[in-house]
């Protein structure tokens, strides 16, 4: 009995480890970057993306980036972001549904997101396309950026 | 982590109570007994040997000093030749999380029941102290959830995304593993402890949510559970 009161008292303590929160709770959309005539993943150099609106840049100067993760707003369905090359400047929108979604006592609530549709100026982009419209916390390929690229 | 520290605390206290009563057996007392009397062939044994209620003193505790759910559970169990206990269980669970305590409020109200049965694996080495015991369960629950308060906010964007979720009803059933021991504390009373592992077999999930807690089974994401019962034996 003595022995069988001490398992138990291990087995309490071994059960102290808890459970991570592997869900991201702020619902950022991922956007990877292309070049629109190679049609293969492309690294920028001095990038800055800001919010249309903003003060602050989400991405000022930003080296060899391949991809962003794009915070859309929370209380509105229209994101605007600026995006800047080098003073040659485009002007991507998104319109998406937000949602409230409980995940777990551990996590919280979190924002779940659809990219209904995109659309983009052309200056420095070619284009702007959905991958995967549905943000849900899991890190997923949601837009493609087309950038113009020389041959 | 409260919890499990109160639940360590309580099995302390239990492996304690239980040196002190083995203390009152002096050495001397011990070896008188011949061997032979303390083991009895189950087969000596009539099969109804009466009925424990139980109610778990451990959850209603924890529930009104924390954060926890407060749940209430009793229990019937038949001992069927101090080896077999079919038990059958039931309880309510209220969970009110105060809004201070986050961006939302989760509030839960259900009742649950579970049927099952214990076995005592030493039931041919009786003796006056109590059991212990290897058991199963399967459990059901009836509750209903609402989320209200939410509030989200982004690191970049001002604003913030409101809303609340109710789910009016929702149900789940698990099965469990447990084992446990019982102390006999004296006259009819006893005592007893029991963890047990659960596993769900299904829930409610609605498009926007799944429940945090259910009753009889806790909070979703723990697979432990712990009761501490006292108990009436009713020959």
């Amino acid at each position: 009995m003595k022995r069988l009161s001490f398992t138990l008292m291990l087995l309490i303590l071994l059960v102290g480890c808890g459970t991570t929160c592997l869900e991201q709770t702020k619902g950022l959309s991922q956007a990877n970057f292309y070049s629109s005539t190679t049609k293969s993943a492309l690294s920028i150099d001095t990038l800055t993306i800001k919010g249309v609106g903003m003060d602050s840049a989400l991405y000022k100067n930003a080296l060899k980036i391949t991809l962003a993760y794009l915070a859309l707003k929370m209380d509105t369905g229209y994101t605007a972001y600026q995006i800047n090359y080098k003073g040659t400047i485009d002007i991507v929108e998104i319109w998406h549904q937000n949602r409230v979604q409980f995940i777990s006592n551990e996590c919280g609530c979190a924002t779940h997101r659809t990219i209904d549709s995109v659309k983009t100026t052309h200056n420095l982009l070619d284009s702007i396309t959905i991958k995967n419209p549905n943000i849900n916390g899991d890190i997923v390929h949601n837009l493609s950026l087309w950038f113009k690229t020389r041959p | 982590m409260r919890k499990q520290l109160s639940v360590i605390l309580l099995v302390c206290w239990t492996a304690i109570a239980y040196g002190q009563s083995s203390a009152t057996f002096t050495p001397d007392t011990v070896r008188k007994v011949p061997a032979k009397v303390k083991k009895i062939k189950s087969d000596t044994i009539p099969i109804y040997q009466g009925i424990f209620v139980g109610l778990d003193l451990l959850n209603p505790i924890i529930g009104a000093f924390s954060n926890e759910p407060l749940t209430v559970q009793v229990s019937v169990e038949v001992d069927l030749k101090h080896a077999y206990y079919p038990v059958v269980e039931a309880g309510f669970m209220s969970q009110r999380t105060d809004a201070t305590e986050g961006v939302y409020r989760y509030q839960s109200e259900g009742g649950f029941g579970k049927i099952g049965i214990n076995y005592n694996p030493l039931k041919n080495k009786m003796n006056q102290i109590g059991i212990l015991y290897l058991g199963i369960r399967y459990g059901f629950a009836l509750f209903n959830y609402n989320i209200n308060d939410i509030q989200l906010h982004d690191n970049y964007w001002p604003g913030a995304l409101t809303g609340s979720i109710h789910i009016p009803f929702a149900s789940a059933h698990w099965g469990e593993i447990l084992g446990g021991i019982r102390v006999h504390l004296g006259a009819n009373v006893h005592m007893g402890f029991n963890v047990g592992y659960r596993f769900l077999f299904g829930y409610t999930n609605s498009e926007n949510s799944k429940p945090g807690y259910i009753p009889g089974y806790g909070s979703i994401s723990q697979n432990f559970g712990y009761t501490y019962s006292l108990y009436y034996h009713i020959p």
